[in-house]
């Protein structure tokens, strides 16, 4: 069933994205600095990104399995001004999950642009040295 | 079902190979990133992404070899998520990501200064991979 | 069946190939690869479409390479494409153009045994061939005139079983010494072997390739030894053509053994 857009998540919201460990995850920015790869706002298993809710979590908390990786936050307006829908997955050990999940007319013309442009305006809460 | 797959050159033989003394040190470094790609095992990005197929990790191998220049530049290879595979370059102001999605086809996005173009690269695919190649060494 | 040529347990080959080459069907158009592709969907339910092969005509007795890609003409109103129908194993593929018929098994899995060109290669090639031909007679699209056959094998010597670097070489192929006059030269980057062997009365001709290759499947740096045996058959009828791939077929394994060194023999376990 296709998801609907959670008003309890406002715009101005911190989503946060786990960031591989991989040195294809954080490539150059145009600025010079670094910023995550479009991969990292992609999703080939369902088109679901799962994102972190950041009032409802903290950063140990996300990163508590991963130590190795980074994290990278994008305020919930970025994805809903593309048309995304973005809405609440709560899991039973993470109330903070919920998902960046693309405009329903299928197939989505922009799929590549809309990741892009999410990697292009996150920023990083915290940016670990690349593999 | 189709199944979308780059064929470098026209030959009799299925199986992709590239010759090694035609692989110049970029493409030689690329496979050895592609390599790596095949140690990822199931959830390797902790949101259940399955480990990348053998026919994904091909296709990528396919469309490098479908760029037959002794100086590339600056390749990143990353697993997405799902299952698939980007190639991304930057070169002088324009930026070009080649997607191999879990079943093979492939996607682009090219960037430049005034925006974004995106697409599906269709099959027999060697012209477009390497017209966009030509794209991106233009700027 | 008992094995009359060189055997081995665990053979280097990862793909084999038997072909027909034909003069350009005339009445053969688009419409006719989904046609054909419905009488045989059920064993290979998956498709490809892909650029044509160039002809590949072995000159007889002149040694030189087929007459292959170049500037080439296409006779209007043939197809330029080459179908390939693919089983949902992926390791059974049968090509098809208007002027060529193919098909391919190949190891996918890395592990799977071969299976035997009389066990199995040659009797699904009969019928593949059979089906093609009986396809073209129904739809009265005439029948091939047939040019020439082709049985090719290639194999596989991945990096770390038998060899480490190409100053190996000459422990993997005995025609290849190795030695140079002076020492100059370091290992080499990459050496690349061509050879051709003319069968018996003008039948066709064996051509052993060697390139040092990377595998696209899984990056592994390979010695690619491919032989590939091309010539006309006696008649185009189907009884000639898997004469004519036995004969090659046996050159193949002939020659292959001839090729390589008795210590990859031992790698590879002989038995016959």
């Amino acid at each position: 069933m296709a998801r609907t857009d959670d008003p309890s998540i406002a715009d101005e919201d911190a989503l946060w994205r786990r960031i591989l460990a991989h040195r294809g995850w954080i490539v150059r920015a145009s600025n010079g600095g670094f910023r995550p790869s479009s991969v990292a706002f992609l999703d080939n298993l369902n088109g679901e990104v799962s994102v972190h809710v950041a009032r409802l979590t903290t950063k140990d908390l996300v990163l508590a399995d991963y130590p190795d990786q980074s994290l990278a936050e994008i305020l919930a307006h970025v994805p809903r001004s593309l048309g995304h829908v973005v809405a609440f997955d709560k899991k039973p050990n993470d109330l903070s999950h919920a998902v960046i999940c693309p405009p329903p007319q299928i197939p989505n013309k922009r799929r590549k642009r809309d990741a892009r442009e999410m990697a292009e305006r996150a920023r990083w809460i915290l940016l670990q040295p690349q593999s | 079902m189709a199944e979308e797959c780059v064929v470098v050159k026209t030959a009799v033989q299925w199986y992709g190979v590239s010759p090694i003394l035609s692989a110049s040190p970029w493409m030689r470094q690329a496979f050895a990133d592609l390599s790596e790609l095949r140690q990822l095992k199931d959830n390797w990005d902790g949101y259940s992404s399955p480990a990348i197929e053998s026919r994904v990790l091909e296709q990528a191998g396919r469309v490098l070899s479908a760029l037959e220049v002794e100086d590339a530049p600056s390749l990143s290879i990353s697993p997405v998520p799902g299952g698939g595979v980007q190639l991304e370059w930057q070169c002088a102001g324009r930026e070009l990501e080649i997607e191999i999605l879990p079943d093979c086809t492939l996607q682009f996005l090219a960037v430049f200064g005034g925006g974004m173009e995106e697409g599906v690269v269709p099959s027999p695919s060697i012209d477009v991979i390497r017209c966009l190649f030509e794209w991106l060494l233009e700027g | 069946m008992a094995r009359t040529l060189p055997d081995f347990e665990s053979p280097p080959v990862i793909e084999t190939v038997l072909g027909v080459e034909f003069s350009p069907l005339a009445r053969f158009s688009i419409p006719h690869f989904g046609m054909f592709w419905q009488t045989i969907r059920a064993d290979y339910p998956n498709f490809s479409v892909q650029p044509p092969l160039d002809p590949q005509i072995e000159g007889a007795g002149d040694g030189k390479p087929p007459k292959g890609p170049g500037v080439l003409i296409r006779i209007l109103g043939h197809p330029p494409v080459r179908c390939w129908f693919i089983n949902a194993k992926n390791t059974e593929l049968v090509q098809l153009q208007s002027d060529r018929f193919l098909f391919n098994w190949r190891k996918i899995v890395g592990t799977e045994a071969y299976p035997h060109y009389d066990d199995h290669t040659r009797p699904v090639f009969c019928r593949e061939w059979e089906r093609f031909c009986s396809f073209l007679r129904d739809n009265e699209l005439g029948q091939p005139q047939v040019r020439q056959c082709e049985i090719t094998y290639v194999n596989h010597l991945e990096k770390g079983q038998g060899w480490q670097s190409l100053a190996d070489m000459a422990s993997i192929f005995p025609c290849w010494s190795g030695r140079m006059t002076g020492s100059f030269l370091p290992v080499p980057e990459a050496v690349e072997i061509g050879s051709g062997y003319q069968l018996p009365g003008g039948s066709g001709r064996l051509r052993i390739t060697i390139q040092p290759a990377i595998r696209h499947t899984d990056q592994k740096e390979v010695l690619q030894l491919t032989l590939a045996v091309r010539g006309k058959p006696a008649s185009g009828n189907t009884q000639d053509i898997l004469k004519w791939l036995d004969l090659g077929r046996e050159w193949i394994v002939r020659g292959f053994t001839d090729f390589t060194s008795e210590a990859m023999h031992k790698l590879w376990r002989r038995t016959v």
